[in-house]
């Protein structure tokens, strides 16, 4: 009887240093962050189109290289159109993809401006022409994560004195 | 006279057992006067890393983490912040200090410490040096020496379709005297 009260007593005594030992200490860290709404413009080069330097960004070129009126080579997937002795133009489709992330917009509206007016040669993206340099709406239902092709024509009198010609067209997207 | 030696015999250990000085320690030492004190709860405090975003310490055990205005495709613009992106979600990153501290307990004492978080359905993912913090406890640490201090990495994850605006969530921490 004296050693099952001993054992008893012991493993009382054990458990409690266990229960003693267990001691826990807690503490909590908030974490909070504001989501925003974001949308991303890409240009893609079209599977019909001159490729597109820095195809997948946000800041791409379209290089026709050296092209003349009369002979001469033509770029792979550009369209060169002769019209008389008056002008000459070049043509290329390449894609605009837009993705958006953490919105509920469901269609976006598309603008265009050429960055700075041209006189002489005429810049139509589809069938607007662009070269007053003023925004022009190209869509207000564009669907997110849709590569959409348009069609850059550069129309450029014989008139005109050889050298490069060099302009840029901005894009906005804005989620409607 | 078996029975009296017996009694004194007893009455002897009892006498052994309650004064320390009987094992030969000097009466007027301070440790043999000391009380046995039990370890109290092990601390934790929350701190800025070096290289991590800026956090705010509430007091003992609390600390808050703004990552603030986050998004897609633009990322973080915080200091002590990094994001990147996956096709359907984008993470952003930071790194903090976990210190825990065990007043009381023997040297040479280690903690376990468990994640969890507190909200049920959360509209994000947490993971702590790849840990998922989930609203059942994860263990994130085995073995942590007491009064040490060691950096972690903060992974908050946020799918696309998370709708744009604040989210929260509160990340318990649970230090064990192992």
């Amino acid at each position: 009887m004296t050693n099952r009260y001993l054992l008893g007593t012991a493993l009382s005594a054990f458990a409690f240093i266990g229960i003693a030992n267990a001691q826990t200490g807690s503490g909590t860290l908030g974490v909070t962050a504001t989501v925003a709404g974001s949308i991303n413009l890409t240009f893609v080069t079209d599977a019909s189109g001159l490729a597109v330097t820095g195809t997948g960004t946000s800041t791409a070129s379209l290089a026709f290289g050296t092209v003349s009126m009369f002979g001469g080579s033509v770029p792979t997937n550009v369209t060169k159109t002769v019209s008389g002795t008056t002008s000459f133009s070049l043509a290329t489709p390449f894609d605009v993809k837009v993705d958006l992330a953490n919105s509920a917009s469901t269609t976006y509206t598309l603008t265009a401006t050429l960055a700075a007016a041209d006189t002489v040669n005429t810049w139509l993206l589809g069938a607007v022409d662009m070269s007053a340099g003023a925004p022009h709406a190209l869509t207000a239902a564009g669907v997110f994560g849709t590569a959409v092709p348009y069609t850059l024509k550069l129309t450029i009198p014989a008139s005109e004195a050889a050298g490069a010609i060099s302009n840029s067209i901005g894009f906005t997207a804005v989620g409607g | 006279m078996i029975s009296k030696h017996a009694f004194i015999f007893r009455t002897g250990m009892l006498a052994l057992l309650i004064n320390r000085a009987a094992f030969g320690q000097s009466a007027g030492a301070p440790r043999s006067s000391t009380p046995v004190v039990a370890p109290a709860a092990p601390t934790i405090t929350i701190l800025p890393a070096a290289t991590g975003a800026l956090l705010r310490s509430q007091g003992p055990n609390r600390a808050s983490l703004d990552l603030g205005r986050v998004s897609y495709f633009r990322g973080t613009s915080a200091p002590g912040e990094s994001s990147r992106k996956t096709s359907r979600s984008f993470v952003v990153s930071t790194r903090f200090e976990l210190r825990v501290d065990c007043p009381g307990s023997a040297p040479f004492s280690k903690v376990s410490v468990t994640i969890s978080r507190l909200e049920a359905a959360p509209s994000h993912a947490i993971t702590i040096d790849g840990t998922p913090v989930r609203s059942e406890a994860q263990t994130l640490l085995q073995s942590m020496p007491c009064g040490s201090a060691g950096e972690h990495r903060l992974d908050v994850e946020v799918p696309v379709s998370t709708p744009e605006g604040s989210i929260g969530s509160t990340v318990a921490f649970e230090a064990t005297l192992r």
